[in-house]
């Protein structure tokens, strides 16, 4: 590997043969940087549901998302988000949701089913920024031609984690790039 | 710790008795340097887009995806159209979708999916942390000025904090697994009371793709796959169709104190971010939050030629031309008295008092009383559980006069 101007590897490992995480500080390559001054950085969200978003009416329309949660990350452009989600409280709606998916999911992941006869009606979570905003919301989708009810998120809660990094989307993060 | 390297501790720590918490960045573990990183558009209908890393080894891969100028998901894990395949050398990405293209932007980080490593001491992420700028240190990027205040213009900077390795998980250590059918499994034990970032990777005919949490549809288990749970992680794959990963970072998932968000009190049911446009549009199709546009209504973005003031909640607002009118069927969870909170502007000094209605009663008429957003509310109503008709409706039909609307939210209280 070509390492930067300065470079220093792991424990154990040599700059000369080290590939990848041997070597730890490479001026070669940008660290993902997440600001430790800055608490949206790290933000958690612990969402209670004493109210079930609104479902679509199942029949010209199967999707609908409900905003929950906006915050403003404080960067100019769209930054590189990852999130991770943890289900408290859900109970069983006839495919033991939190059995088979466990209780943890990524962003978009699948947070209740409905499915006693495996028409699977169910909700997830959304996530979208812009170069302003984190958007965070619940997609319900119902199909009333199925025999299963929609989803009812009432009384259940979600812990939301976002990391939102100072890497932004453009392109041009990576010096000296070929 | 070992004796020689580069060490950054929290303001306060000293490196010699620092606790593995306390460090900004250690470099006796591998922090997340992105090694490679290119932005390219992935067109729809199934075309395999080929980008070259030319790293040599399967680096952990994320590729954040961007429509319309927004983050949408990332491949395989936010985003089902976009599925992206890991190469020694290169990237394979392919859409599904037969209409709408993406512009993937790629970070590949400088961490080898197929090596395995198992570092120990969980790290706390230094949330909300002082920054002295007379201690510490930059490392800028090649050009750049090293007093920028950007952070993007960094190599290194003690102010900001990557995500760092924990361990490193790989089909060597695999046994058999419960679920039969010839799968194999690795796992990981979380260390007590911490349950760490991780995702999996399975192999499959020479590259690399994420595995999901959960089934993308929705209608079954994902077999084999990702199952995160304390205390152990697990994934479960094929060996006959190549190997698996499990990557688990320093960071745990939840921290304490959490921005708490109450969805009884006032939720969000019209932002109207839904469908983006670029500039306006008429009686758009397509609001995920379930609003119909009739009539002279629709959004506007930001800076748009309808000289619509920013957006109070996001980027795009809605505007109410004349008598256009906005519906929106809504499910009244319980019997009770409601409030529609709501905020309003003028287009150019114009007036167009709006009608809020239910099911067509008129419950008041809001008129924008002075420049900027105005926030308002509507009296109580009484509804039934079920469904109801919300609309906002433009009441002067005889002059081009508009009122922009944005951040309805509605709140109840159940009463007989």
């Amino acid at each position: 590997m070509d390492n930067g101007p300065i470079a220093v590897a792991g424990p154990g490992k040599t700059l000369l043969g080290g590939v990848g995480s041997d070597i730890t500080f490479n001026t070669r390559y940008p660290f993902a940087k997440l600001d430790s001054t800055n608490l949206v950085s790290f933000q958690n969200i612990n969402i209670f549901f004493g109210y079930d978003p609104p479902n679509p009416d199942g029949v010209s329309n199967f999707s609908r998302v409900t905003s929950i949660y906006t915050f403003k990350h404080g960067y100019k452009y769209i930054p590189a988000i990852w999130c991770i989600f943890q289900r408290t409280g859900f109970g069983d709606q006839g495919d033991h949701t939190v059995t088979k998916f466990g209780p943890y999911g990524y962003e978009n992941g699948v947070i209740c089913v409905s499915s006693v006869s495996g028409s699977a009606q169910f909700a997830r979570l959304k996530l979208w920024a812009d170069a302003t905003n984190v958007f965070l919301g619940i997609e319900k989708i119902y199909v009333a031609a199925h025999p299963d009810p929609a989803v009812n998120l009432s009384g259940y809660s979600l812990l939301v984690r976002v990391y939102c990094f100072v890497n932004d989307l453009s392109g041009n993060d990576v010096p000296f790039q070929a | 710790m070992s004796g020689a390297g580069i060490f950054i501790t929290q303001i306060g720590a000293s490196v010699p008795t620092a606790a593995d918490y306390q460090f900004v960045f250690n470099s006796d573990w591998p922090s997340l340097q992105t090694a490679f990183e290119k932005t390219v558009v992935v067109p729809a209908g199934g075309a395999v887009v080929t980008v070259l890393h030319r790293l040599g080894f399967f680096p952990l891969t994320f590729v954040f995806l961007t429509q319309n100028n927004q983050f949408v998901g990332r491949a395989d894990i936010g985003n089902t159209d976009v599925a992206c395949f890991i190469g020694k050398q290169g990237l394979y990405l392919t859409n599904n979708n037969v209409s709408s293209s993406y512009t993937a932007n790629i970070k590949c980080y400088n961490l080898d999916l197929q090596k395995p490593h198992d570092y120990t001491l969980p790290k706390f992420p230094a949330v909300n942390q002082p920054y002295d700028p007379t201690v510490g240190i930059k490392v800028a990027k090649y050009g750049k000025d090293i007093h920028s205040t950007d952070l993007r213009d960094f190599i290194l900077h003690s102010r900001a904090q990557s995500p760092a390795l924990l361990s490193v998980v790989t089909e060597r250590s695999a046994v058999t697994s419960p679920l039969g059918g010839g799968l194999e499994r690795i796992s990981y034990t979380n260390p007590a009371g911490y349950i760490p970032w991780i995702g999996g990777y399975i192999g499959n005919n020479g590259t690399i793709y994420e595995s999901l949490v959960y089934n993308a549809a929705g209608f079954s288990v994902q077999s084999p796959g990702l199952t995160i749970n304390p205390p152990a992680t697990t994934l479960d794959f094929n060996p006959a169709t190549g190997g698996a990963t499990l990557i688990i970072l320093r960071d745990p998932l939840i921290l304490p104190n959490p921005v708490s968000v109450n969805f009884n009190s006032n939720p969000l049911i019209g932002d109207f971010e839904t469908p983006v446009t670029g500039n306006f549009a008429y009686n758009p199709v397509g609001n995920l939050e379930g609003w119909s546009f009739l009539g002279l209504a629709g959004v506007a973005t930001n800076g748009s030629a309808f000289n619509n003031p920013n957006a109070y909640s996001g980027t795009q607002v809605c505007f109410l031309q004349e008598g256009g009118k906005i519906t929106l069927s809504y499910n009244f969870p319980f019997t009770g008295d409601y409030t529609l909170g709501f905020v309003m502007a003028w287009r150019l000094g114009q007036i167009n008092p709006i009608a809020i209605k239910i099911d067509g009663s008129t419950i008041t008429t809001y008129t924008v009383p002075g420049a900027g957003w105005n926030p308002s509310q509507t009296p109580s109503f009484h509804v039934a559980a079920g469904a109801h008709t919300i609309s906002f409706e433009g009441t002067v039909t005889s002059s081009d006069v508009t009122t922009f609307v944005d951040y309805i939210t509605i709140s109840g209280v159940a009463s007989g």
